[in-house]
This record gives C-alpha cells, structure tokens and sequence, in this order.
C-alpha cells in the first residue's frame, strides 16, 4: 500500500527544478527525507499538500488520484508542519483553534487541549510571543489533532530543544502504533532519523539519489579507513567519497566485504550514519562533474 | 505484558535488526520467554525501543524464519514449542548454572571434590 | 464553502464593525437633520469615504492580512477545495458590495441629496470590474506579489474618486458650469450604468473563469 505517489512528476520555479520525480512512500511506516537545503524537499512537500501545482505527472495522495479536485478531501487527513512558523502571529491558540475547528471535519478540541498542557503552551496569549520551539510545538498541537493518517512535517524538529525532540519522536512512535499512519518527514537532524525511520529518501539538487530502506542502506554501506597507499585504480573505483589526507583516506563503499578480503586489517571498517551517507554520496557526485 | 529484558546498542557494528533477534533467543534460551507467550506487536515493540518498524518487522521474520516463534494472522507473535535440540540445550544451560552455584557453595567450606562426588551418588539413589 | 467563510469574517470584523457605527450614524444624521453642521457632516463623510473604501477594497485586504507571517501558507494547507475558496470569495465580495451600497444609500439619506446614487452606481460597477480582474490575476498568482496589487484598486478607484464621485459632489449647488465639457452629461448620468452594467457582466464571467483557472496553479 503506498500512502503517497509521483509518477514523472516535474516542476520548475524559477532556476530550480523538480526533476523526473518517482516515488511510492508506503503506508504505515515512517520515511525520512534527506537533502541539503535548497535541494527541493520543501518543494516536494508543497506538491503533495497541494499547494503547488506540478508541470507535468501524476501525484496520489491516499489513494486520492486528483490531488485538485480531493483537496478538501485529502487536507482533511494530513497534519502537517512547516520549516518555518507560518502562523497568523495576531491570533491566539484559541482563537486558532476555532479556526482549525471550522476547517477540519474531524477536529477535535480534548486532544489539542491536551496536547497544549503537555507542551505547556500558553493559549490565550497571541502567537506573536512564542518562542520559536513554542510555536514549534503548537504547530505540532495543531497537525495532531484531526486524526490525520498522514504527517508531513517539513523540519518539525530543527527548533525544538534535545529533551524535547526525544519526547516528540516518542509521540510520533506511539502514533505509528496504528498501523494506517504514515509519516513523511524531512529533516537534517539524521540522529532523528538514524533511530525511527524505515525508509530514507536522498534529494539532491532537484533528483532523487535513493530511496531505501533505512537498515539495508546502513548494511549496504561501511565506512572506510585506510592508508593511501593501497588507493590504485581498481580500489579507488570501489571506494565512494573518498578523502584523502596526510594521515590516511576516509571513504564508503558498498563493496565493504571485498576490501575487508582484499586489504584485510590494512582498513578499518566502521559503521556509518546517515549524514555521512550523505556527505560522501554528495562528494562523489561533485567530484564526478568535475 | 511480561517484562521484556532487551539491551540493543546502536554503537557496536551488529545490525539492530540481528541484536532484536539475539536478545529474543537470549530470552527463550534463558526460558524467560516460555512456548506460547505472546511477544510484544512489531509497532509495540519498535516505540519501546526506539527503533523503526522495519527493524522489528524484519527481526521477528528471521525469527520465525528459524522456528523460534510463529505468527498468528490477526493476533501477534507466539513463542513456539522449541524443538529437542533447543530444549536440550536449554536444560543443558539451567544445568550448568546449577553446578556453578553447587561449586561455589563447596568452595565457601572447602569441601573436597570426592565428598562432593559422594552426595551427589547419595541424592540420585535417594531419587530413585 | 462555511469554512472559508469563517475565515473572512474574521479578518474582515473591524471593517464590519465600522460598517455598522457608520450605517448607524448616517441614519442618526438622517433623523436629527438639526444636528446637521458642517463640523460633524465632514467626520460623516470622512468615514463614509473610508468606509467605502474598506468594503470595496476588502476582498483584497484579507488577502493581504492573511499573507503577515506568509501565514496564507497555513491557511492554504487547511482542506479547502480551490474552487470553493474561489466561491466563498466572490460571495464573500458580494455581501461587501451590497452593504457599500448601504452605506452609501444611507448617506445619501442624510444629505437628502441623490446625485450621491450616481457616484454609488459608478463605484459599484468599478469595484466589481477591479474584483473581476483581481480574481483572473489571483488565480495565476496565488499569494505571489500581493502587496503590490493594491495598484489593481487604487488607481482604477483613485481616478473614480477624482475625475467623476468629487466633480458629482462639487456640482451640486456650485457656480461651477461643467456644461461646456463635451458629453458631460452622459459621463455622469449615463455611463455609471454602462460601467454598473461591465462591472457585473465581467463579475459573473469571472466566477466561473476563475474558477476553472484556480485548479491550474500554484496557490502560494
């Protein structure tokens, strides 16, 4: 079952370009969008909140094939949260409850109140004196509570302190305890997503790099410590990324176990986060162009 | 809901899909998990560990895989029977750790090995 | 369709509020003629003229209000179908118009004066042309450069204000002989009704135009 579909989805603003998009994102399970800023994960999700229009392709949001004419439908069952704090700043959370009462079907009052204790948010103060992890956390308060089967939370956790973004990525794992909830979320804090995602989608400069199953990607890909000496063609096109210093090379390969037979206690293999993941993938491919 | 008594590190070079499965045979091997106790459901069990639903989902595969548990559609996952060689070496385990607490007490007295040896020919026959 | 409406009336209360104490002093100023000097008559019309001004211009004003924070983003993520929220919008639009009419209606009750009426009926049909064209640019656009359509209604509405409701006002009773002007009389007496008459046509036309264009772009 796939929770959110593009099919050659393209979309250009400006310079920047959406290219080619393919993606399935599964449903009941948490996907992790990776990517530098400007790469076009904002973009992304603006294409599947339907708030901008795609040049060209196909995008199914919940089974919903138009995402033009199931808007209603569609919003009524996603909870998002922006990068940035898009909210009215003259209002206060009441008020804007009221709001959110209006728009959304299955709005309900008891679980953003409870999440407005939990986060200890301040509710009939006007959102202009938030801190920013408070409307952090009232953005979280307002995607929470309408029963949304689908969360897309742009950076949710970029501003919120570390006590807090372990307390919410526990909300978030009790809320995946229904099976039909689905999260997407983009993020560039990886130790978030190193810890609860189950897929990692990589967006670079408007492409997809990969999307792939968060274990099979840490299995797939060692990182690589080794004295330079041993870096001729052949090694070389096994490695990814590779640095060199004085001191020795520092690479990733997918090619771990034949290295480990070929070099032996020569290299030193290590386990690899996702940030580095990305950072020797993103180093390949600029040495690549050049 | 039994206590479950799983350590997983994300530190050391096991994949945590491997140290789940591990920690649950552990468990069955030590006979803290017995035949036909439920275990936790996947999504459960990833939240309690802070672990993505894959990691679990493929952890209990693999499980199942080897005959340690089996699923049940629409209820959850079931320590199963454990076949003789399993059981033997569960027993085995229980065994060994009686020895040891046997040894230790002989050591507190300094009870010889033979005197040791005696009792234990005395108790079987007394057993029998 | 409600739930958007909800959305408008909050952004639009002051501009009601104020709606209701103007009405409500046109129609005092109506009843107490006596009261009628020129001190308070040019409060009175001071407000009536922003008053106008805030009812006509409001459609594009909750826009505005609504891009602070760029908290249209928020809002456009709440469910709403694009074309409802075009709908409730020129409804929306509508309710504001028929109640400039009010205002001006009841104005025109206090000075017992009804050459206001024409400069009423060239308004109504003028604000209706800028909406009509607002909305076509709105929906290409979304929320993009909002600010600086304010230019789409003060200079249409502007040059209204100048060239035809303040010439309307200074005739009566002045020295003033605009006779000499050639087609002076159809300018003021005639073609409020052909502007009423565009301004409607090309709001209908639009309604459903604007409709079908909103599924076609970017929102924000």
């Amino acid at each position: 079952m796939t929770a959110i579909q593009l099919k050659n989805v393209n979309k250009t603003q400006g310079s920047f370009k959406l290219q080619n998009i393919n993606l399935d994102i599964e449903k009941g399970f948490v996907t992790g969008l990776i990517g530098e800023n400007g790469a076009g994960k904002s973009s992304l999700i603006n294409l599947i909140l339907g708030m901008k229009k795609a040049d060209t392709g196909e995008i199914s949001v919940l089974g919903k094939q138009d995402i033009e004419a199931d808007r209603d439908e569609i919003l009524n069952r996603i909870g998002f949260v922006f990068s940035e704090d898009r909210f009215p700043l003259n209002k206060t959370p009441e008020q804007l409850m009221k709001i959110l009462d209006q728009f959304y079907r299955n709005f309900d009052k008891k679980i953003f109140d409870r999440y407005m204790e939990k986060f200890r948010t301040k509710k009939h103060q006007k959102i202009k004196v938030f801190s920013t992890g408070e409307k952090v956390k009232l953005s979280l308060a307002v995607a929470l509570s309408h029963h949304a089967e689908l969360l897309v939370l742009d950076e949710a956790t970029s501003n919120l302190d570390p006590n807090f973004r372990i307390e919410f990525l526990e909300i978030l794992q009790e809320l995946m305890m229904d099976e039909n909830m689905t999260i997407l979320f983009s993020t560039h804090i990886t130790s978030d997503l190193e810890s609860i995602a189950d897929y990692i989608i990589l967006i670079d400069e408007g492409n997809i790099v990969f999307h792939e199953e968060k274990d099979l990607l840490l299995e797939k890909y060692k990182k690589i410590k080794g004295p330079v000496d041993i870096l001729d063609d052949e090694t070389r096109s096994l490695l990814t990324g590779i640095k060199e210093s004085s001191v020795g090379f520092t690479a990733i390969s997918a090619e771990h176990q034949a290295l480990t037979e070929l070099y032996g206690s020569k290299i030193m293999t290590e386990q690899l986060k996702i940030d580095e993941l990305m950072f020797y993938l993103k180093k390949e491919r600029v040495s690549e162009n050049e | 809901m039994f206590k479950l008594n799983i350590k997983i590190s994300n530190t050391i070079d096991i994949p945590i899909y491997e140290q789940v499965k591990d920690e649950i045979i552990r468990l069955i091997m030590n006979g803290e998990l017995m035949p036909g106790d439920a275990l936790l459901s996947m999504r459960q069990l990833a939240k309690e560990l802070g672990i993505s639903i894959i990691t679990t989902k493929r952890a209990y595969r693999d499980l199942e895989a080897a005959g340690y548990v089996h699923s049940v559609v629409g209820k959850g996952t079931y320590v199963s029977e454990q076949n003789a060689e399993l059981q033997k070496e569960r027993i085995l385990n229980e065994i060994e750790s009686h020895i040891e607490e046997m040894l230790k007490a002989s050591y507190k007295i300094n009870l010889p090995r033979t005197e040791l040896d005696e009792m234990i020919s005395m108790i079987e026959e007394d057993l029998k | 369709m409600n739930k958007h409406f909800y959305l408008k009336l909050i952004y639009s209360k002051w501009t009601l509020v104020f709606t209701a104490v103007v009405i409500v002093l046109n129609l005092t100023a109506a009843l107490f003629s006596g009261m009628n000097h020129a001190a308070s008559a040019s409060v009175i019309s001071l407000a009536n003229l922003f008053i106008v001004i805030y009812l006509t211009a409001n459609f594009m004003n909750v826009h505005i209000l609504m891009s602070y924070n760029k908290s249209h983003e928020f809002f456009m993520a709440l469910p709403v179908n694009k074309k409802d929220f075009i709908k409730t919008d020129y409804m929306f639009h509508l309710m504001m118009t028929l109640l400039s009419i009010v205002v001006i209606f009841t104005y025109s009750l206090t000075n017992g004066e009804f050459y206001n009426l024409f400069g009423m009926i060239m308004i109504t049909g003028v604000n209706l042309l800028i909406a009509s064209f607002y909305y076509m640019t709105f929906v290409q656009d979304g929320f993009k450069n909002i600010n600086i359509k304010v230019i789409i209604y003060l200079v249409p509405m502007g040059f209204i204000f100048m060239f035809y409701f303040m010439p309307l006002i200074n005739l009566d009773g002045a020295a003033n002989d605009y006779s000499t002007i050639p087609f002076w009389n159809f300018i003021l007496y005639t073609l409020p009704y052909i502007i009423l008459a565009l301004g409607i046509i090309a709001y209908i036309i639009t309604y459903f135009t604007t409709q079908k264009q909103s599924v076609k772009n970017d929102l924000i």
